[in-house]
């Protein structure tokens, strides 16, 4: 009996080490997946070089560490012990305060020092850079505007702006000297007549007046309610900006919920076994108030993740004829066409949108638009002509550059294209960087005098020799919204501006 | 590989125990050895061709030793034996140290450096270069046959558990298990609490306490205040034994499982009352080592007090040469082999005067100043250190390193002295050596599998940050 108890019980532990193999190797017991981005490792292919020199035992390595079988359950467990135990968690991210306040740990170096740091260490050439893209983006406004197109920016606070009292304490940052894009944007923004929305000053103003919470403690975004008032001020902002009826929201009857999803996204990569206990938060449902003479706009948004909660809560496609989301101006969500900012013609995009809203939050501020501004900046003066004829130089530029040009060879070489085109790709992407470079008028606070003469717009279309009767026709469509919206999708479908589809 | 990796835990360690449990007990020591080469060949490729040529050298040298009854050529093959044994491990340990200072002396008479292409250190080489040391003097003293088969004489050097870091096993302490071993399935059960001890111990106390350590002692030792430098120091004296009695812990478990009787490496080493104790209690394997093969071949006890002395001395000093090619190594060793004489010169009777536990206080006060000669390589620092320690400059301390760090301290050390306590002394025999009874095992293995989970989450969690990205 003993003995055969002993059996059982040591097979029984063999078999549950062998589980464990079979778990490593297929994963076919679905456990609840860990939240948060990883990026998890492939299986190392095994050759006598990678052997040799211990890279395959190394990538095996990180393999199973990231496939461990139920590596769910032993990484929930052990943080919740060093949570319980200790309140501090393994994830880099996250930062715990006071009483349970989470905080992503680049906010937090954004309030102790700047987030400047990350890019430079110098005030005077961040201030340079923030300088530059100022006069950009009020470039862009400009002649984005010539083709009744608007562009603004959202700025948004981030949860140590708002809530600095329950952060952690400062361990590691000693430079608190660092400027502040926020600081500098917004004090330029005003001076040359930029379009924004500063919702720093609003949350600092609404904080302890209203009855629910702006951050949750367990969130690094806005909470879900907040970013709900706040959609509502931007609809209404956009109306003023383009002089337009567009669909506004309705915010239902606050009840009261226990925090969920996005508003405890910090809590979600401690990945613990329990839930943290935190206060309730108000929620409300968002409906589009219904209005037949309200137009369906075209609205991009480009920027970072704050962006998510409006597609929890607000139903965009009730108010926008398409909302395309450029997140850091790289993936494109919500566009069945395009998921990259690499597939998209500039031009063609620029003059479809209605609306243009860079979303940022003061952590990522320094870099506002990823790059969007500065190529919108060349796609507006010039056409792709003339583009080409500066990128031939840059071309030229780079064969000169044995290590340059090896490096494009090397590229082309891995993403199995031509040079040629790695080459043309390079000299675009080295443009688009920085315009001003190669363009003499761009360079300055003065309005550059060339446009791409491709981009179609109102202006172009001589009104005079457009019929009485079609120029009638064009208004009574504008003033019916519904007429105006099936175009705009017709339009959309074409890819045409609706003004040209009005036409025929 | 080491024990307290994944791909060993999650792979290596349930396809062996498979493979050698469904294999006839003919085969075992077949499968033991092919999968003992798997484990040296996969972390040291360079290095396996050499472990084996070398060992099948010496098992024929020693076979030869054996039939020869000419006593000058059983010394010459003897001779022989030893030198391929340790030529490697003087060649690949300490070429470079050798080759540095000779450099120095060089450049110091304005003389050219002697050129040098770096040797690498292949690991384990210390511990299987000791066991076929005991192998050839025991056979050679007589104490025991040599191996029959080639097989079974590469088993015992290159058996997984015991090759990269002891414990160092005795040829003639394991030979009649490698012959022939009984299997109690009990013993397998003990054997796998006791690696999960060891996992225990180097995870969630020495990995955690070492990660800190390592931070402190990488800023500007100058200016630590004194209190920072006693923590960090008492750290690194947990540390050190949490992570090797752990490992060691570990290769015993494995063996128990397998069938094999590993001596024990550790019998709580900081309740020793003096030096002398503590290495009787500390690294044991290599101390029976050391006074088997050296200090007794030496003179030993049986010579003038002067000459006993030097002996123990030299051997201290030795012993910290043979743990890093390196002058911190050997002035360790030699710190040591200085407390240990004045032990004999008498200290010892002051020790027995003041009593056990002022004893022990002391004993390990001098074990730690010992531990940061050990740890901080560059003797500067080290000496800076120290200073430090006794600068009794305690203004500027702070509790600054965290909570996990000082409670995983605490519950080290009171592991580590719990073995003063009669209570502790108890506990210690039930874990570790008594067989268990069924309910015994039913509360110590739903423990052993929680503990092997919660190491897992632990190994795991180091650099598992995922970031923020969400969508719906």
């Amino acid at each position: 009996m003993k003995k055969f108890f002993h059996k059982t019980l040591f097979i029984t532990t063999i078999a549950l080490m062998t589980l464990l193999t079979v778990q490593t190797l297929t994963g076919f017991i679905s456990l609840k997946q860990l939240k948060g981005a990883m990026t998890l490792s492939k299986m190392p292919k095994l050759t006598y070089n990678s052997y040799v020199d211990n890279s395959f035992q190394h990538g095996f390595e990180q393999y199973a560490k990231d496939h461990l079988g139920f590596r769910e359950w032993a990484l929930r467990l052990y943080n919740q012990y060093v949570w319980s135990c200790y309140h501090t968690n393994s994830n880099s991210w996250v930062l715990v305060g006071d009483d349970n306040w989470l905080y992503e740990s680049e906010f937090v170096m954004d309030h102790y020092e700047s987030t400047m740091y990350k890019y430079t260490d110098d005030p005077e050439v961040m201030k340079e850079t923030f300088e530059q893209e100022a006069l950009r983006l009020w470039k862009v406004q400009e002649l984005l505007k010539e083709h009744d197109v608007h562009i603004f920016v959202n700025m948004i606070p981030g949860k140590d702006v708002i809530f600095p009292e329950h952060l952690p304490e400062n361990t590691e940052y000693f430079e608190p000297d660092g400027i502040h894009a926020y600081d500098y944007y917004k004090k330029r923004f005003d001076e040359l007549g930029i379009n924004y929305i500063d919702n720093v000053v609003v949350f600092k103003n609404l904080k302890n007046k209203v009855d629910y919470q702006l951050f949750t403690k367990t969130g690094t975004h806005w909470s879900n309610i907040a970013s709900d008032y706040v959609f509502d001020s931007i609809i209404n902002y956009m109306e003023v900006l383009g002089n337009k009826n567009i669909t506004n929201i309705k915010i239902g009857e606050k009840y009261q919920a226990l925090t969920r999803e996005p508003d405890d996204d910090l809590e979600q990569l401690l990945n613990l076994t329990f839930r943290i206990k935190s206060e309730p938060n108000l929620y409300a449902d968002v409906t589009a108030i219904n209005d037949t003479t309200a137009i369906k706009p075209y609205f991009i948004t480009i920027g970072d993740s704050y962006y998510w909660n409006f597609v929890y809560n607000i139903p965009l496609d009730k108010i926008f004829v398409k909302h395309p989301y450029w997140y850091y101006n790289s993936t494109i969500y919500f566009d069945s066409e395009h998921s990259s900012t690499s597939e998209i013609d500039m031009e063609q995009e620029l003059m479809h949108a209605d609306f243009i809203m860079l979303n940022y939050c003061t952590v990522q501020l320094y870099k506002l638009g990823n790059f969007f501004i500065a190529k919108a900046l060349t796609h507006l003066c010039y056409d792709k002509h003339t583009i080409d004829s500066v990128a031939e130089n840059v071309i030229n530029v780079i064969k000169s550059s044995p290590e340059w040009y090896q490096s494009i060879v090397e590229k082309a070489q891995n993403n199995h294209v031509s040079v040629e085109e790695t080459l043309y790709n390079d000299a675009i992407y080295v443009i688009n960087l920085e315009p001003e470079k190669y363009f003499e008028e761009l360079k300055g606070d003065k309005m550059p005098l060339s446009r791409n003469k491709d981009l179609v717009k109102t202006s172009d279309v001589n009104i005079s020799s457009i019929p009485n009767e079609l120029q009638n026709m064009i208004n009574y469509i504008y003033s019916d919204g519904n007429w105006l919206n099936d175009l705009k999708i017709k339009a959309e479908k074409k890819r045409y501006n609706a003004r040209r589809t009005g036409k025929y | 590989m080491v024990f307290s990796s994944n791909v060993f835990l999650v792979f290596f360690l349930p396809i062996f125990l498979i493979c050698y449990f469904i294999s006839p007990k003919s085969w075992r020591n077949i499968i033991l050895l092919l999968f003992s080469i798997v484990f040296y060949a996969y972390g040291a490729p360079d290095f396996i061709l050499l472990l084996l040529g070398s060992t099948v050298i010496n098992y024929y040298i020693v076979k030869w030793m054996y039939k020869t009854d000419n006593q000058r050529f059983k010394k010459l093959y003897c001779g022989l034996a030893i030198t391929v044994s340790l030529g490697l491990l003087v060649y690949f340990k300490y070429a470079n140290f050798f080759v540095n200072n000779f450099n120095a002396i060089l450049s110091a008479f304005g003389l050219r450096a002697f050129t040098f292409t770096k040797v690498l250190l292949p690991i384990g080489i210390s511990f299987f270069s000791f066991q076929s040391v005991t192998y050839v003097i025991d056979t050679y003293r007589g104490n025991n046959k040599p191996m029959d088969r080639l097989t079974d004489y590469v088993l015992y050097i290159i058996m997984f558990p015991q090759l990269i870091a002891g414990p160092i096993v005795r040829y003639c302490d394991i030979e009649g298990e490698i012959r022939q071993r009984d299997y109690h399935w009990s013993e397998c059960l003990q054997g796998f609490y006791r690696f999960i001890i060891g996992l225990s111990k180097k995870i969630l106390i020495a990995d955690v306490i070492g990660t800190q350590v390592d931070t402190i002692l990488g800023g500007d030792l100058s200016i630590m205040n004194s209190g920072t430098a006693w923590i960090t120091i008492a750290a690194y004296t947990m540390q050190l034994y949490f992570d090797f009695s752990g490992y060691s812990d570990m290769a015993i478990g494995l063996g128990k499982i397998m069938g094999f009787h590993f001596p024990e490496n550790f019998d709580n080493p900081y309740n020793s009352a003096s030096i002398t104790e503590f290495w009787r209690r500390w690294h044991i394997t290599l101390g029976a080592f050391m006074r088997n093969y050296l200090y007794i071949p030496l003179g030993g006890n049986r010579c003038s007090k002067s000459r006993m002395y030097f002996n123990l001395w030299v051997v201290f000093l030795l012993s910290g040469f043979w743990h890093g090619a390196n002058w911190n190594f050997i002035i360790w060793g030699a710190y040591h082999g200085v407390w240990l004489v004045l032990e004999r010169m008498g200290l010892s009777k002051f020790y027995e005067k003041i009593g056990k536990i002022p004893s022990v206080i002391i004993t390990f006060i001098i074990a730690m100043v010992g531990w940061a000669v050990f740890r901080i390589e560059n003797l500067n620092d080290a000496w800076t250190f120290i200073t430090r320690l006794f600068a009794f400059d305690f203004h500027s301390f702070e509790w600054s390193h965290g909570p996990q760090f000082y409670t995983t301290l605490i519950v080290a050390m009171a592991f580590a002295f719990v073995g003063l306590l009669p209570f502790g002394k108890k506990l210690i025999n039930l874990v570790f050596y008594t067989d268990f009874s069924i309910k015994q095992h039913l509360v110590a293995w739903p423990i052993a599998i929680f503990m092997l989970l919660f190491c897992l989450g632990a190994l795991n969690s180091v650099g598992f940050s995922p970031f923020i990205y969400f969508r719906f």
